[in-house]
């Protein structure tokens, strides 16, 4: 359009009309503000039973709390090392996540993109074992550690978790999705495998990489079956393990208790707040994955 | 693809710590499962081989006939609970109105609650004399329960803590499925004459189907294996009322020192579970349409 | 009598934005109406409002004489062809076609036979039992007709079907899209933003800007008398030029160029419109303005070529020609432009409006 030294004119738009009709609140929230009420009170009457003293706990019917009443905290702590708790938690949870992201790359990348021999039998069979249960494995598992000695250190709780079939099969099927030519050209600009991996691939797979890293973490930091078997020694506890034991010596103490389940919910509880859309979006990749 | 020529050495080296990881602890426990189950040991001597010895002490344990009762009831409650529920409160968090990020985050919750943390949750909301939901109960004339320390209702009482706990996950899938639907074929039935239940039924539920079947598996595995929160909260009792095929499997092998009798229930809910999860798919593939 | 009608009709949507402003007008009964205009313009707005799916904020909409403000959708008799197809991917073709109908009540047998027709209509016998996943883009789209067909409504509403389409195919079925109205002469209203596509399908033209409608007219009217600098500028391939004209002494001046007379005008400076083909290279010894123009970029078109160059002395002014090609116009050439002064549209320099003199 010729029109460097021609302004057109436009007649302005005239404001839409003042008088703006009320809507009524949809009927939704009718059945929306039950759903979430069921979903958060009990979290709400965990932290409110937290801060009361053991007595307004006893008391029936339920009251709220009168003030805040941190011993049971104090108290909570002193009882049981949580700090520690979080602590091999974390340690635990940290080092199988990247073990993860680092492997579960390298493997996925092969399968995705090279031809080596038996590629397909060993993709085949490293799925085959997503059917297998858990518990199938725990028994053999305990015996391998046992024969290792690991029984009762955090390596045993790591090392089962450094891979997963379902991490591996997440990043090939994204690697997939990528158009090779970006590789293709890292290649003729003179990138190794490895360097094409690391210097352009991984750094266009942030959601996937974020997909396995969020459903890693889920799983390991909340994990107790395996903790509980091969986990014995109070100082080697992950967090879900000690507030079970907490929980077995203090089982009628329901400020202690609530208390120390508001320590060991908090971590989890804070992170999905901070990060619910990429929890959120990881959880139905990998449904839709799946 | 030209990329892809043939590279066995760079391809094994990158596979080989993730292989080598599945192998030792994958496939080797799965092999070895399998010869524990026809052996007896006590994780302590020697095992000794005894053949179907354990197998055939299965087939006739009261004992384990009941936790795989008790293990099908409560996935017969679970799953539908939890799907369904699911899908209900995901076209409810689907509605546009105000504040519904503030549903969502509600709803999703639960979610990053562990089992453990739940199950400690319940045990106090469900506490027969000062729980809160035995008081709220008690407003509109109904109650109190004995809830996980009454045996008829413990089982029940589960399924409550446990659908509390996933209804939030099956949301997160339906909900996305649903925002997955293009506006425009809704809007194409609209035109089209259908209603809203008939745009459900016909167009929306449809196309639901895919996320429909993984939701069902997967509740169907995960309530087959169902575990932490029993161990929490009733420790299988009262009673045996709430031991389920793991609970009975977790006692025998690491409460009566059993290795060889509790891989062999091992491998029973291992096959019964890739037996409900093959008859599923085959039902689902005849009746879920994939789109491309 | 299927006429459509929009009678003052106002979309705002939250946030004050002020999609469809005060439109006025009326398709008549068995015409093909065409809404046309850049994007955000409110074309695809009025017809989702004419469809239902959206209500207007003020304003009535009739359809065949009866207000629809508040009738939904499904009982407007109106069909739509949505711009991504919309087929629903877990149904056949017949099953898609026969929805519509199936919603509506229709018995088993007359269903069968509105299929049967669509299908022969359009060429869809061998795809009957074809998912939409399995056809070409262009089957999509008339599995996508065929379904608004087969309801025999009174009301056509067509949301840039073509759009999603490859130039061939999209002549293709352009084409089909006429025969088709001529034999069923159904009223139809059809939204795209390309001004080719709408002179070409359209009876009438209803050319639309910033929510607010600029003209409207059978494409030749609107080509030839555009009412404003927008419609000007936006009908027409490549687009006419717009010049800055100078009324000195009550004389016309435009490009370096006197036209003539300006009586009737005014003395404000009015912009000139030329239309490319209206300029051609002067003959010697021919009278009439005369443009000094230096040659930039020739674009070969066969039987044609369209010059794009500048106003010597007026750098800024970007001006295109089209030329008979024997004129083999080059580079930096300078040529002598003429044309009839009947040719040119006068607008108004402040509020942009066609003024006749």
């Amino acid at each position: 359009m010729t029109d460097q030294a021609i302004e057109i004119p436009q007649a302005a738009a005239t404001s839409g009309p003042s008088r703006r009709r009320l809507r009524w609140p949809s009927p939704w929230h009718l059945v929306l503000i039950p759903v979430a009420l069921v979903m958060v009170t009990p979290f709400a009457w965990m932290v409110m039973t937290s801060i009361q003293t053991p007595e307004e706990a006893r008391h029936f019917p339920p009251v709220f709390p009168s003030g805040i009443h941190w011993q049971n905290y104090t108290e909570a702590l002193a009882a049981a090392p949580f700090g520690r708790f979080f602590f091999n938690t974390a340690i635990v949870t940290g080092v199988t996540v990247l073990g993860n992201l680092i492997l579960c790359s390298l493997a996925g990348y092969a399968f995705a993109r090279f031809r080596f021999f038996g590629r397909d039998v060993l993709f085949v069979v490293i799925l085959a074992t997503l059917m297998i249960p858990f518990q199938v494995v725990m028994i053999p598992t305990f015996l391998i550690m046992r024969h290792l000695g690991l029984i009762d250190s955090l390596g045993a709780l790591i090392l089962p978790n450094l891979v997963t079939p379902f991490g591996i099969f997440l990043m090939r099927q994204f690697f997939r999705t990528l158009p090779i030519e970006l590789e293709e050209a890292a290649r003729i600009d003179g990138c190794s495998r490895l360097g094409t991996l690391f210097r352009i691939v991984l750094p266009l797979s942030g959601p996937a990489l974020a997909t396995l890293a969020v459903i890693t973490f889920l799983y390991n930091w909340n994990d107790f079956l395996w903790p509980l078997v091969a986990i014995q020694s109070e100082e080697h506890m992950t967090l879900q393990l000690g507030l079970s034991t907490f929980q077995g010596a203090h089982s009628i103490e329901w400020t202690l208790l609530m208390a120390g389940n508001v320590m060991g919910v908090l971590p989890m509880l804070l992170a999905f707040l901070l990060a619910q859309r990429q929890f959120v979006r990881s959880i139905a990749s990998a449904g839709i994955t799946g | 693809m030209r990329l892809i020529r043939s590279e066995h050495g760079t391809g094994w080296l990158f596979v080989l710590p993730a292989a080598l990881l599945i192998v030792v602890f994958g496939l080797v426990p799965i092999g070895w499962s399998l010869l524990l189950s026809f052996q007896s040991s006590d994780f302590v001597s020697p095992p000794k081989w005894v053949g179907l010895a354990n197998y055939q002490a299965l087939r006739d344990d009261p004992e384990f006939r009941a936790a795989i009762v008790r293990t099908l009831v409560y996935t017969a409650l679970f799953v539908p609970i939890v799907v369904l529920g699911g899908l209900a409160v995901a076209v409810a968090l689907n509605a546009k109105v105000r504040f519904i990020s503030i549903y969502r985050t509600a709803v999703f919750v639960p979610v990053a609650a562990s089992t453990v943390a739940t199950a400690i949750i319940f045990n106090w909301l469900l506490e027969p004399t000062f729980g809160l939901v035995n008081w709220a109960l008690g407003l509109v004339g109904l109650g109190p329960y004995g809830f996980f320390q009454d045996p008829d209702q413990a089982l029940a009482a589960v399924v409550v803590m446990t659908s509390w706990g996933w209804i939030g996950f099956n949301a997160i899938i339906y909900l996305a499925a649903l925002q997955g639907i293009p506006r425009e074929l809704i809007e194409a039935a609209t035109i089209d004459g259908a209603g809203r239940f008939a745009t459900f039924r016909r167009i929306t539920w449809p196309l639901l189907g895919p996320a429909t079947l993984f939701l069902v598996v997967w509740a169907s595995i995960n309530a087959l294996q169902v575990f932490d929160e029993i161990y929490v909260s009733t420790r299988g009792g009262p009673l045996q009322a709430t031991t389920v095929v793991v609970f009975y499997l977790y006692q025998q092998a690491f409460q009566f020192f059993a290795a060889g009798y509790g891989a062999a229930i091992a491998y029973v809910l291992f096959v019964a579970i890739l037996v409900l999860t093959l008859i599923q798919l085959w039902i689902g593939n005849k009746r879920v349409h994939y789109t491309s | 009598m299927a006429e459509v009608a929009f009678r003052n009709v106002t979309k705002v949507f939250d946030g004050d934005v002020v999609a469809v402003d005060a439109l006025d007008h009326t398709v008549e009964d068995g015409e093909f109406m065409v809404l046309v205009g850049p994007s955000g313009c409110g074309k695809t707005t009025a017809l989702r409002m004419v469809a239902g799916l959206e209500r207007p904020t003020s304003g009535t909409i009739e359809i065949d004489g009866r207000i629809v403000n508040d009738v939904p959708p499904k009982s407007r008799d109106i069909a739509m062809v949505f711009q991504n197809y919309a087929l629903y991917p877990h149904m056949s073709v017949e099953q898609n076609i026969a929805f519509g109908l199936k919603m509506h009540g229709f018995p088993r047998r007359e269903i069968a036979g509105r299929v049967r027709e669509v299908s022969a209509m359009l060429d869809l016998d061998d795809l009957l039992r074809r998912r939409p996943a399995q056809l070409s883009g262009g089957q999509r789209q008339r599995v996508a007709m065929g379904r608004a067909l087969a309801r025999h409504p009174k009301v056509f509403l067509l949301d840039e079907p073509l759009s999603n389409l490859d130039a061939k195919l999209r002549a293709q079925l352009r084409a089909d899209l006429k025969r088709l109205h001529q034999q069923l002469r159904t009223t139809s209203v059809y939204v795209t933003h390309d001004q080719v596509e709408a002179m070409t399908l359209g009876e009438r033209i209803a050319v639309m800007s910033k929510g607010r409608l600029q003209q409207v007219g059978t494409p030749q009217e609107v080509y030839a008398r555009p009412a404003n600098l927008f419609v000007a500028g936006f009908v027409g391939s490549p687009p006419m030029n717009l010049l800055a004209g100078r009324v000195v002494g009550g004389e016309l001046h435009v490009a370096g160029a006197h036209v003539g007379s300006a009586a009737g005008w005014g003395t404000a400076d009015p912009v000139v419109g030329l239309r490319p083909e209206a300029l051609r290279v002067r003959r010697d010894g021919a009278v009439g303005p005369v443009i000094s123009f230096v040659v930039d970029v020739v674009e070969p078109l066969g039987h044609e070529v369209v010059v794009h160059g500048r106003i010597a002395g007026q750098e800024e002014t970007p001006v295109v020609a089209r030329l008979d090609a024997h004129e083999e116009p080059r580079p930096e050439e300078i040529l002598e432009l003429t044309f009839l002064a009947e040719e040119i549209h006068l607008f108004d320099g402040t509020s942009g409006a066609r003024r006749d003199i």
